[in-house]
């Protein structure tokens, strides 16, 4: 169901940039909206916000739903039982979805459902 | 994940709150096979009682090959309950006696002690005083609160007599700690359980005077640890008026996860938010969870959404050992996917 007008199935058309990290990029990850709360002397509770995505308008409303699902952790074949459809057609609707938002894998779509992008802009 | 001498899973199972006794002396044991090989007749993991005049033995358990060692240690239970009980016969009487005085001997000696052939009393003897054939030395890994009553003893029979490598103390030492810690969190729970639960009026700190009896509309049934803890957490959370912000603290403590100074004991989410409950650790002790430098700069670029060819190729390191690092260090901080990790951090870098 791709209709982006290019007629032939897309692969690996994406170019990476690579670009150079600071020194500071290479540490763990730290978290921002973080907030601390001690249960007791040495019990501490973080609580992190999880974000909600931020569907881009550009999806169609089946491909919304599914990058949600995706952004809440589901599998293909969770979401193609939740949306009774075909594992299949799960991963075509995805990889329109990748090609709309120009993103190369899942954890880039849910970074940049998140409002983030790989090279940091 | 059967590694050589992995301290992990132990320490994963000292800090298991959603099981009762039983099932964390069961879980201790079991994961203490990862800890040293050739091993004779199992681990067995329980709880000693001192009182001022009784010795009791609470919640053994052991690994399936420990069933001679654990059948001794629960006919010792038994002779003990009917000695303090004064319905012992007479062999029952000098058998729990000795054992008794035994234990406690072993018990009140220095904390944290390991026990291999250091002294012949409490090493092969003791273990022929549960009379279990074959075995030769023992390790004996005692674990004591604070209040010199309660202790975890973690016990193996060894085939031959040997002392402990120095690296063996160590671990064994840290271990002890990270059971303590365990422990005395279970209790603090149940005393919270006990009494009920509620969150003072600010929030922001529980601790004794602000805990009251809530539970007393006879529900069905009593929380566990961990839902106690949980509870706990979503009304401290729900209580407070603070709005997120960068928050020093909060980053201090996250620092201490990933260098193994605070220790991860639960996680889950709730109203759109993940909870993290972290305990900290003694000064001298480190949990083994922490991440290494390669582990942490992994799960950094991975955290930005990179993919394992882009992580690699930053770090210098082959895209196999990304995908191996990243696993690890997602297990140890109890992340469950890499899109979980995107969504958890993705957007902060």
């Amino acid at each position: 169901v791709s209709n982006d007008g290019s007629g032939a199935r897309p692969r690996k058309q994406r170019k990476t940039v690579v670009q150079p990290l600071s020194a500071s990029s290479y540490g763990p990850p730290l978290p921002e909206g973080a907030t601390l709360d001690m249960l007791a002397p040495d019990l501490a509770l973080l609580t992190f916000s999880l974000a909600d995505a931020q569907l881009p308008s550009a999806l169609t409303e089946a491909e919304q739903d599914i990058a949600m699902r995706v952004y809440l952790g589901q599998s293909n074949e969770e979401i193609a039982r939740h949306r009774q459809s075909s594992e299949h057609t799960i991963g075509n609707q995805l990889e329109a979805i990748y090609r709309k938002l120009r993103v190369g894998s899942r954890s880039e779509l849910v970074l940049r459902l998140r409002g983030g992008t790989l090279d940091g802009s | 994940m059967a590694r050589r001498a992995d301290p992990i899973a132990v320490v994963e199972a000292a800090y298991c709150l959603g099981v009762d006794e039983p099932g964390w002396t069961a879980g201790l044991a079991e994961a203490a096979t990862h800890l040293l090989p050739n091993t004779v007749a199992g681990f067995v993991a329980y709880h000693v009682l001192l009182d001022a005049d009784a010795v009791h033995l609470e919640h053994p358990a052991g690994t399936r090959d420990a069933a001679a060692a654990l059948a001794s240690i629960q006919n010792m239970q038994q002779a003990l309950e009917r000695y303090h009980a004064g319905s012992a016969g007479l062999g029952e009487r000098i058998k729990a006696r000795t054992y008794g005085n035994v234990t406690r001997g072993t018990m009140r000696q220095a904390a944290d002690r390991i026990l291999f052939s250091e002294h012949q009393l409490f090493g092969p003897r003791w273990m022929y005083t549960l009379g279990v054939p074959g075995v030769h030395d023992v390790l004996l890994l005692k674990c004591p609160q604070l209040d010199g009553k309660h202790f975890t003893l973690l016990a193996a029979g060894l085939p031959k007599r040997r002392a402990p490598t120095a690296k063996e103390r160590a671990a064994f030492l840290m271990i002890a700690a990270h059971v303590r810690a365990g422990y005395r969190l279970r209790r603090q729970l149940r005393a919270i359980q006990e009494q009920g639960l509620r969150a003072g009026q600010d929030g922001a700190v529980l601790d004794a005077k602000t805990m009251r009896v809530l539970h007393a509309e006879g529900e069905a049934q009593a929380p566990d640890a961990r839902e106690t803890l949980r509870e706990m957490a979503v009304r401290v959370d729900r209580a407070r008026t603070q709005q997120y912000g960068r928050d020093e603290r909060a980053l201090e403590v996250w620092q201490g996860l990933v260098d193994g100074r605070w220790s991860l004991v639960d996680q889950f989410d709730n109203d759109g938010k993940r909870l993290v409950i972290a305990h900290r650790n003694a000064e001298d002790v480190r949990d083994p969870r922490r991440l290494s430098v390669t582990e942490a700069s992994v799960m950094g670029l991975a955290a930005r959404g990179y993919p394992n060819k882009l992580v690699a190729y930053h770090l210098g390191i082959s895209e196999a050992r990304v995908s191996s690092l990243l696993h690890r260090a997602m297990a140890k901080l109890h992340i469950e996917s890499r899109v979980d990790l995107v969504r958890m951090f993705g957007g902060s870098l």
